[in-house]
């Protein structure tokens, strides 16, 4: 049975997600013509005083930054209200930890910029604040080398990172890094004692989301034609509908081809088809499109329980994400037929 | 014109002297004129590709635009940091005197580092032709070059062959005039002392 901290959790959390753009609200902007009604509309929403302060200047990189300052504030304001709700722990640690999300972000942009030596503007990253990370960006932003980067990250709970280095540096190519950052995000979230909590719903939006990465994973890294044990490696480390052992043994020893012919006889199988289709006709963009909408779909369906706070706190990452894309695609003066695919609705 | 020359033997040795060596300066002048000339119909068959690159480059920023709608800014921006840049050399190579630009491609940009396809596809597209771009402007630069150096030189061409050399000659016909004008004077002062010795 619930406690009334749960209770309580679950309908103001159901408050806030009024808050947030609807599917259709999405839809709409994606109809409508230019950058300016964009913006008119986004007047009429939670971003109004951040909109209305760039309407002289709506660039994409800026507008981009506003719709992710407001993510976090969004999970500054959850991590306070979950931090004094009478909930169990494992279930607090699962909300918080999932908020590392944005972080994860930041880290990985990190690493691409030190791949080739360089570094990464303060406007390039999503501006976290200490609530919601623990991680200075600032030192790690000032790091001049990878290595540097990896001692670090030794403060953090992406310390075991360092036991990739050799693999990184052995291959170049900074996913190997960027995907061990997003093993340790999810095992930390996944690792918690749910004995005697339902987090199902949680976890099947967990899980869809891991398995539509690995699937993404193998299917780059097959485009690519990347070592087998770079593929191997990379893989998100957690069952869900895809079993990744076996998909990983497939890479090792078969190759892509062998994994993706598993991926196709998976439950993503449709998907999986039009993926590996698009990605072959050069339209990459469309098929990750698919993969957000099949992450999207997921979500709404498991906004129940648990996955109510879980679900919130991706909702704000892709409405954040979806906005941006549309601004980025108004901006360019893209068809509306292509940002309808770019989306998550 | 007269009050500036000295119609001397001298003079017209002087000026008959450098009236050929104007004359041999302007016929090198036209050689290197023509040569020019030939470079630059040289270089304007290469720049016929450049509809193709101008296409080229306009599809890559299509599916750059697609790239940047689909991931965001931010997103394309620190994917595209990853990759280790081209590495170019730039040269200056000399035709006729003139000192023309070159670029070496040292390095092509590292792009193995973007494994996403939908960014990666863009970056193949882009290192593909950024040789094609470069020996496409140091082509455009040289000819810019060559082009102002033919028309110095064409300048050149004229100006000795309409005013200094027409000028020369004028002199030297002046002088010549004016010495074969001396001398018939001098023919006929020496014939009339003789006429008045003969008559004493």
């Amino acid at each position: 049975m619930k406690g009334p901290g749960r209770v309580y959790l679950e309908v103001r959390t159901k408050t806030l997600l009024s808050h947030l753009l609807t599917p259709k609200a999405i839809r709409d902007l994606i109809e409508i013509d230019d950058l300016e009604s964009t913006l008119a509309y986004l007047l009429k929403t939670d971003y109004t005083e951040e909109i209305s302060k760039v309407m002289h200047n709506p660039e994409p990189r800026i507008l981009e930054n506003i719709f992710y300052r407001k993510a976090v504030q969004r999970y500054e304001e959850y991590s306070m209200i979950i931090e004094t709700v009478a909930i169990r722990k494992p279930v607090r640690d699962m909300i918080l930890n999932y908020m590392a999300r944005l972080e994860v972000e930041n880290l990985k942009r990190i690493i691409r910029a030190l791949h080739s030596n360089r570094t990464v503007s303060k406007d390039a990253l999503i501006p976290v604040t200490r609530r919601i990370s623990r991680i200075n960006f600032e030192i790690l932003r000032g790091a001049r080398s990878i290595y540097e980067f990896i001692d670090l990250i030794k403060e953090t709970p992406y310390s075991k990172v360092s036991e990739y280095m050799k693999f990184y540096l052995k291959h170049g190519i900074p996913l190997i890094l960027e995907s061990k950052i997003e093993q340790i995000y999810y095992e930390r979230i996944l690792n918690l004692d749910f004995r005697f909590v339902d987090v199902k719903p949680a976890l099947e939006m967990i899980g869809t989301e891991i398995d539509l990465k690995n699937i993404w994973f193998v299917l780059q890294l097959a485009n690519i034609e990347a070592g087998r044990e770079v593929g191997a490696e990379a893989l998100i480390n957690y069952a869900h509908k895809i079993d990744t052992g076996k998909l990983v043994k497939a890479i090792r020893d078969e190759g892509y081809s062998k994994a993706i012919e598993r991926l196709e006889r998976s439950k993503y199988s449709n998907l999986v088809k039009e993926l590996k289709e698009l990605i072959m006709e050069g339209k990459a963009d469309y098929g990750y499109g698919l993969l957000l909408k099949e992450l999207g779909k997921a979500c709404l369906e498991n906004l129940k329980g648990i996955g109510i706070p879980i679900g919130y706190l991706l909702l704000v990452d892709l409405e954040s994400k979806n906005l941006a894309k549309i601004i980025t695609g108004k901006y360019l003066k893209m068809m509306k037929r292509d940002l309808a695919y770019y989306t998550s609705v | 014109m007269s009050s500036r020359i000295t119609a001397t033997r001298g003079v017209l040795l002087r000026l008959k002297e450098e009236l050929s060596f104007v004359e041999r300066s302007k016929e090198l002048l036209e050689l290197k004129r023509d040569n020019l000339a030939r470079e630059i119909n040289k270089l304007l068959g290469k720049i016929a590709v450049r509809k193709e690159i101008e296409k080229k480059i306009m599809d890559g920023y299509e599916q750059l635009k697609r790239a940047y709608a689909s991931m965001g800014y931010w997103e394309v921006k620190t994917r595209a940091l990853s990759v280790k840049p081209l590495r170019v050399k730039a040269l200056t190579r000399s035709i006729m005197g003139i000192s023309i630009p070159t670029v070496e491609v040292e390095e092509q940009a590292d792009i193995s580092s973007l494994t996403d396809p939908r960014i990666r596809a863009v970056a193949e597209k882009f290192n593909d032709m950024i040789s094609e771009v470069l020996s496409l402007a140091v082509i455009e630069a040289q000819i810019e070059k060559i082009a102002y150096e033919l028309m110095m030189t064409n300048r050149k061409v004229n100006i000795l062959e309409k005013a200094v050399i027409p000028n020369y000659k004028k002199m030297i016909k002046y002088i010549e005039d004016k010495l074969e004008e001396e001398s018939l004077e001098e023919f006929v002062r020496a014939k009339k002392i003789k006429q008045v010795i003969t008559r004493e």
